[in-house]
């Protein structure tokens, strides 16, 4: 909206015209043509300098024909209101400054109130909106808290429910076992050929049931997140011949030779030895399942960070579009080469699991007449990270039910010292011995779990200070037994106290400066 | 000949009772059968069998717990104990569980008649 | 006599928690729209006495629904509720802005719109009555 503005001259230069400057000169209804005093220095002459207005001793120049000009008249002297009243016609007019002031300044407060009102109602939406956010966050968190609450009995629940479901499954079927092998083995009285045969293929069943039954919780709980590795640095190829032999009989009655490529160097990884085998174990019989005849292909490859195993066949194949879900639960593809060996449809997506909770990969090649190839990689850890990491486990599980945890951490310096005096094997025996007895030290349900050269414990429901006093405890009997074995100067006991929520209220927080 | 040995077998399960004790029967033992942690102690007390077979899961107690106050009671505390159990987690945690309950082997339910035997005649020749 | 009451959401989990406590808050007569639309020519057709509108819609912004609302039947305009599933000091302003009488978040108990349901009894601001 265009403004109408008033031209307006300010007649004299004194303090008071230096004020009404500084009152106008930036207001939008007002053009201040310009400011006139004979005195050159006066003050609002200064000023209005200053501000950049014109000045001038003389009105001419500010003066016009077509615009209404008000002269506002601050002088205090007779002679220049004579010559002020002479320049007063038309367009010109010298007004009373007062009244035409009062006016703007009445203008500028109903603005500024109406402004401020504005503001204010601006205000008042904004602070609603404040507080119903706050409201709303307040709302939401507490709604937070109570799933967060609820998960974690759901959990405890899936746990409970996985053990009850195994205990409730094996005990009926420990009876029907004993029952039926008590009959075929005579104990109840003689049977016919006939009836042997008979219960000899139902007690084939009830093993067959009992392994699916150990399959599916397998594959419950690591789905539930309840499968804890004890990993422990492991020679990988002495691993995977030992599981080739249990085989061999397997094998050789089937005529199909076994091939395994090693590397030079030996490897050591840090995996847990009953799982890996279990993978294995399924791999490999699966391959002797599958295959009439040719070999089985065994590898294992270093890859620097991890190492790459093979489990290869020359068998009939997998067609491609099968090979995606190879891995899911009861996918059973083609038939046995021996009707006997039924699986589980399940030692797949258990071996996926293992392997991913080995933070490795796990994936299958194939071409249909020409054989399969399973490969998984486990990625070599040092032992500080697999510390880091199962102790960064158990406190997850533990704090699932707690509020208030203890760590404890104790560690072998100088091991790696031990290690070549005593070799390998005796120094590992030595560090589980010492275990032993730090446990016996704790009460009866606490354990300490050792990984690599140090051991640890979780001590639930236990104060920082309850936790140091024990760590003294348990440090003496540690020395002590370090001095009997003569082991006091090449080792020592390097320790660690951490409590949950005291020095971390995140598992992350905790293990950081581990 | 000697007398008969004696195995007392702790467990809730009235039916698979009844199949034990006529196995560990068939292979000449004397077999005394409790059902419940309460009072399972002085039933050892009283019968001083030469081995337990004690099921991990009780109705009243926990069969590792019932296994550590055996071994903390001096009169019976030299008589072997294999305790036996259906759950999974204890299951893989065998060793352990041996270990923390102070227990002298275990064994897997459902359980091989020969494995059983092994584990029985090795403890009682020890 | 307790109004009837139009409830604008697209989500159908929503709306059915929405319709739980509106009935136990004693609304019996309720119907339902699924985008803004529908929304605002049920409030034609229907003349509801509330409107319970998400901020969320498929095709129109909730705050648009509310001002057209607000706008096409000025005094006699229904009281309207904005729930929303994202908690935002923004959206809570744009509301208030759109004419909106309350704003609430979305839970699972229905927690925030029951207070609020409640806040609009309280007042007493239904034009009909």
């Amino acid at each position: 909206m265009a403004q109408v503005k008033i031209n307006i001259i300010i007649a004299g230069a004194g303090q008071k015209a230096k004020a009404l400057l500084e009152l106008l000169h930036s207001h939008n209804a007002i053009r201040i043509l310009g400011v006139v005093d004979k005195d050159s220095s006066a003050i609002g002459i200064k000023y209005a300098q200053k501000l950049g207005i014109p000045t001038a001793s003389d009105y001419q120049r500010f003066l016009s024909q077509n615009e209404v000009v008000e002269i506002i008249d601050l002088t205090e002297s007779k002679d220049a209101r004579e010559e002020l009243g002479r320049l007063s016609n038309g367009n010109t007019k010298v007004i009373d400054s007062r009244t035409s002031i009062m006016e703007i300044l009445l203008q500028e407060l109903n603005n500024k109130t109406s402004e401020l009102e504005k503001i204010r109602a601006e205000l008042d939406i904004q602070s609603w909106g404040l507080q119903k956010t706050n409201e709303g966050i307040r709302t939401l968190y507490k709604e937070l808290e109570k799933k967060n609450e609820e998960l974690s009995k759901l959990d405890q629940l899936k746990s409970d429910f996985l053990s009850t479901v195994s205990h409730e499954l094996r005990t009926p079927l420990a009876t029907i076992k004993e029952t039926v092998s008590q009959i075929r083995d005579g104990l109840l009285g003689p049977t016919t050929p006939r009836q042997q045969e008979f219960l000899t293929m139902c007690l084939e069943n009830i093993e067959r049931l009992g392994r699916i039954i150990n399959n599916l919780l397998d594959l419950s709980k690591i789905e539930a997140g309840k499968t804890e590795l004890k990993r422990k640095l492991t020679d990988i190829m002495g691993l995977v011949k030992r599981t080739c032999m249990t085989f061999s009989s397997r094998l050789s009655s089937k005529g199909l030779e076994i091939k395994i490529t090693f590397p030079p160097e030996a490897i050591e990884v840090y995996l847990d030895e009953d799982k890996i085998i279990q993978v294995l174990n399924n791999l490999i019989g699966n391959s002797v399942k599958f295959t009439k005849q040719g070999f089985i292909g065994i590898s294992v490859i270093d890859k620097g960070d991890f190492i790459e195993c093979s489990v290869s066949d020359t068998g009939k194949g997998i067609r491609e579009e099968d090979l995606e879900r190879l891995f899911s639960k009861f996918q059973q593809f083609g038939q046995a080469v021996d009707p006997e060996e039924k699986g589980t449809g399940l030692g797949l997506a258990i071996s996926k699991g293992i392997v991913e909770l080995h933070r490795g990969k796990i994936w299958a090649e194939s071409k249909l007449g020409q054989g399969t190839r399973f490969i998984f990689t486990l990625p070599k850890y040092n032992s500080r990270q697999v510390l880091k990491e199962r102790i960064a486990d158990s406190l997850r599980a533990g704090l699932r039910t707690q509020e208030l945890i203890s760590v404890l951490v104790f560690e072998l310096s100088g091991f790696s010292a031990l290690q070549e005096k005593l070799g390998r094997q005796k120094a590992g025996s030595f560090l589980n011995e010492l275990a032993r007895i730090l446990e016996e030290g704790l009460s009866n349900r606490e354990r300490i779990i050792v990984e690599a050269d140090a051991m640890f414990s979780i001590l639930k429901e236990t104060t920082k200070a309850q936790a140091l006093s024990l760590k003294d405890r348990l440090l003496s009997c540690g020395t002590e037994f370090l001095k009997k074995n003569g082991l006091d100067r090449e080792t020592a006991i390097a320790w660690r106290v951490l409590n949950f929520p005291e020095d971390g209220s995140t598992v992350e927080q905790l293990c950081a400066d581990l | 000949m000697d007398e008969k040995r004696k195995i007392l077998i702790i467990d809730d399960e009235p039916d698979l009772l009844k199949v034990i004790k006529n196995r560990l029967e068939s292979w000449g033992f004397e077999v005394f059968c409790w059902a419940t942690g309460a009072g399972a102690v002085k039933q050892v007390l009283e019968i001083r069998p030469h081995l337990i077979i004690l099921d991990i899961m009780l109705p009243d107690i926990n069969g590792y717990d019932l296994c550590y106050k055996i071994k903390k009671t001096p009169e019976i505390s030299s008589i072997p104990v294999i305790v036996a159990t259906a759950k999974q987690e204890w299951q893989e945690d065998m060793g352990d569980i041996g270990r923390f309950a102070k227990a002298d082997d275990c064994i897997p339910k459902p359980f091989e008649p020969d494995v059983l035997l092994d584990k029985i005649n090795r403890l009682l020749n020890k | 006599m307790a109004k009837k009451v139009l409830v604008i959401d697209d989500n159908e989990q929503d709306r059915k928690i929405a319709e739980r406590y509106l009935k136990k808050s004693g609304y019996n007569d309720i119907i339902m729209a699924v985008n803004g639309q529908e929304g605002l020519s049920k409030v034609n057709a229907e003349n509801p006495g509330l409107v319970i509108l998400d901020t969320m819609l498929p095709d129109i912004l909730g705050f648009e629904v509310c001002r057209k609302i607000k706008d096409s039947k000025g005094p006699q305009a229904p009281v309207v509720i904005m729930m929303t599933g994202a908690v935002d000091a923004v959206d809570a302003v744009k509301a208030r802005q759109s004419g909106a009488d309350d704003y609430c978040v979305k839970t699972a108990d229905g927690g925030p719109l029951l207070a609020a349901l409640k806040n609009i009894s309280d007042k007493d601001i239904d034009p009909h009555t």
